[in-house]
């Protein structure tokens, strides 16, 4: 389905897995290099593009990166830094984090996994093996032995 | 990006040879000798070249082996006289010697691996990804945006789905092509930090020394080394005062007294020998920053002498794919050597 806005700006409607239908312009959508070459094969004009793999709650939060950078340009830069700043901040821990990534990684929005992947660095930077377990609740699965194995392959990284 | 590596490449292959060529030219004063033009070419036909070919980098070989054979000393069978290699896996943080070919009809096995591994643990840097599924992906694109080495080898410890990512052949490429196409601000980073945080090749070192006339060996040697490392980039300042020491080499005391000699380095990895400069010297290759190192097999006889050849990170062939990074030590009788050079200085 594809309709058209007052200043001609061909909209595409986007489906999450959970059925909830989200109409965008298509400059927005095309900043997924995954939907803009379904778009390019002609698939929008038959209706929504289904995502299968992505939920509404983080589709919505996609599109909102979308449109924030489909609309500014290169002199807004520092805005737009911190503008994704909060962004980040606001998909809060890193479960959620976690999703946003998958969901730009499977529409291939390269800015946003860059994003995503770096703020999810930055929470594991300075962290001990044993924080980021629990941050990330993995189940540590070496024997007492071959953790100090490891470790010791490593020792210089301790000190 | 091809192009913008392969510029790095062709810099830091010229940034090599202009410093060994100061050390070649230094070699053929003493010696009261000029440069010679045919040198390249008549090496090339040699022997022990041909056992070596393949190799990206003839230039720095070429020299390496001259300057590793100041003395002319000697006295093996020409059987002995081809070269050895020893190539050591590539990946930055781990180095073991993998293999060893012998092109000569001896052939010693491989001794001195630092440590082996048990059953469960993966094979080391296979570029066998079948097994990694998407989380692993997301994972890999997670870590390798870490700012350090000391960071990513404390999360090899998380636990052993970490471990086996992270020691992965393709993280470790994944790791340093991230590096190479980004500029990372070095806000708070630490001296380790700066020195894999540096725009373009994330391992690079300049070996700077000062040299003396004074002999503290039986055996006369050109000169005495006070080895000091800088890495090669803006950061200079920083690392001046930074001391490498090689202390971490497991070496027996009474070794310890027969001097330490670096014979070939390359980005961050030294080749270097401990003990008296009879066969009975131990050589190590080893990796100042992460105290990591590999005991090479001992020497064959008392006149090899040893270069490192190394092809850079992230070589990408005309099919836009990675290729395997070698390092590789590389033993030449001097019998071989000698002779060449006689032809070369009459």
């Amino acid at each position: 389905m594809s309709i058209t806005t007052e200043n001609n700006e061909k909209m595409i409607t986007l489906m999450s897995s959970d059925g909830e239908e989200f109409v965008v312009e298509e400059a927005v959508a095309a900043q997924s290099q995954t939907i803009k070459h379904l778009i390019e094969d002609g698939c929008s004009t038959e209706g929504s593009i289904p995502l299968p793999n992505v939920t509404g709650r983080v589709l919505s939060e996609v599109i909102q990166y979308c449109k924030k950078h489909s609309s500014s340009d290169d002199k807004e830069e520092k805005e737009l830094e911190a503008w994704d700043a909060e962004f980040v901040k606001a998909a809060d821990d890193h479960v959620a984090l976690t999703d946003l990534m998958m969901a730009a990684n499977f529409l291939d929005i390269k800015g946003l996994l860059d994003l995503v992947a770096q703020t999810l660095a930055n929470m594991i930077t300075g962290k001990s093996p044993e924080e980021v377990r629990r941050m990330w609740n993995i189940k540590n699965d070496f024997t007492p032995e071959e953790a100090e194995k490891v470790r010791k392959e490593n020792q210089w990284a301790f000190e | 990006m091809i192009s913008n590596v392969h510029l790095k490449s062709n810099w830091e292959a010229a940034a090599g040879t202009e410093i060994n060529c100061k050390l070649v030219n230094r070699f053929r004063s003493r010696l009261g000798t000029s440069p010679n033009p045919q040198a390249g070419h008549e090496l090339s036909e040699s022997r022990q070249w041909k056992a070596v070919e393949g190799l990206k980098c003839p230039v720095q070989l070429f020299i390496s082996l001259i300057l590793l054979n100041p003395q002319g000393h000697g006295g093996c069978s020409p059987a002995q006289a081809a070269a050895v290699e020893y190539a050591v896996d590539d990946n930055p943080f781990l180095r073991r010697v993998v293999k060893r070919r012998c092109s000569s009809s001896e052939s010693t096995p491989a001794t001195g691996i630092q440590s082996s591994s048990s059953s469960w643990f993966p094979p080391q840097y296979s570029s066998d990804l079948s097994d990694f599924t998407v989380d692993d992906y997301m994972l890999v694109e997670v870590l390798c945006r870490l700012p350090s080495i000391r960071s990513l080898l404390q999360c090899m410890c998380v636990c052993k789905a970490w471990y086996r990512i992270i020691s992965s052949y393709y993280f470790v490429r994944r790791f340093i092509s991230h590096r190479i196409n980004n500029t990372l601000d070095d806000h708070g980073a630490t001296d380790d930090d700066v020195l894999v945080n540096y725009q373009g090749n994330p391992f690079n070192m300049i070996l700077a020394y000062t040299y003396t006339a004074i002999d503290a060996y039986a055996e006369p040697l050109p000169f005495r080394h006070h080895y000091k490392f800088l890495p090669s980039n803006q950061y200079l300042s920083l690392f001046q005062t930074l001391a490498y020491d090689f202390s971490f080499l497991p070496v027996e005391k009474n070794k310890r007294q027969g001097g330490f000699e670096i014979w070939a380095a390359y980005n961050d990895l030294i080749l270097c020998s401990v003990g008296p400069r009879d066969c009975s010297f131990q050589r190590y290759l080893c990796n100042p920053f992460t105290k990591q190192w590999v005991a090479l097999p001992p020497n064959a006889a008392a006149g090899v002498r040893a270069g490192l050849v190394c092809e850079p990170y992230c070589l990408e062939d005309t099919r836009g794919m990675y290729t395997l990074n070698k390092y590789k030590v590389v033993d030449v009788d001097v019998v071989s050597i000698s002779l060449y050079l006689r032809r070369f200085y009459i």
